[in-house]
């Protein structure tokens, strides 16, 4: 189902600002991440796992989810579908796992933050917001240059369309 | 006459290889760490010296 151009440059709006904010709201936890990792005394480095278990909750998880849902709709009423071009499924395999691992973190951020007088010589956040900034800077990647691709159900669903179009201008760049 | 379906990509292929390689050692990693990964790690448990953190 297509939706509106109405209802979808407002999903698309609503998508590439809770994917931007979420990017950097990982960035300022792969900051603070490194502050706690690296300081000196225990204050500090509880200060710090504090401020990134609130920006995870307040920032990260309903960013995330919203990135996720402005995408889904995105994708599945707009041009491109959910599955059928390879940078679409991998963008939401990405969200997916970011997402999900996001989730299950959040826990250990909280024994961090309750425990930071012995944690503040671990690596795990500033590894995991480190993974999570590449995972999101190739999301990023991806929904500017749409490197092209079908995959076998795009294929098919192009094959079945009425319109005359071709499977390689299918898979050229229709607008957002 | 059939056409067969496109190839995969070659930036399909370079992606998956990089995300299968990251989760090899991200498996190596847990294995010589003894496993010891996700949230669980950081919990306490009683008489337990704490984990790793």
């Amino acid at each position: 189902m297509r939706l509106a151009a109405g209802p979808r440059k407002l999903c698309l709006v609503l998508h590439v600002g809770t994917s931007v904010g979420w990017l950097g709201g990982v960035t300022a936890t792969l900051s603070l991440a490194a502050t706690a990792l690296f300081a000196d005394d225990a204050g500090t480095a509880r200060s710090s796992y504090s401020a990134i278990e609130t920006i995870a909750w307040r920032v990260l998880v309903p960013l995330s989810l919203g990135s996720l849902g402005t995408g889904l709709v995105q994708a599945a009423g707009g041009r491109w579908g959910l599955l059928q071009h390879y940078w679409v499924v991998a963008k939401l395999l990405i969200n997916v796992l970011a997402s999900g691992v996001l989730l299950l973190y959040l826990q250990t951020l909280e024994r961090l933050a309750n425990a930071a007088a012995r944690n503040h010589g671990d690596p795990s956040p500033l590894l995991h917001s480190g993974a999570a900034l590449v995972l999101l800077a190739v999301a990023l990647v991806l929904s500017v240059y749409k490197p092209r691709g079908l995959t076998r159900y795009g294929w098919r669903k192009a094959a079945r369309r009425p319109t005359g179009i071709s499977r390689d201008a299918s898979s050229a760049r229709p607008r957002p | 006459m059939v056409e067969p379906p496109p190839p995969v990509p070659r930036w399909v292929k370079v992606l998956a290889a990089i995300a299968a390689l990251v989760v090899a050692v991200a498996i190596l990693l847990m294995a010589i760490g003894g496993g010891e990964h996700g949230p669980g790690r950081h919990v306490l448990s009683p008489g337990a010296s704490p984990a790793t953190v």
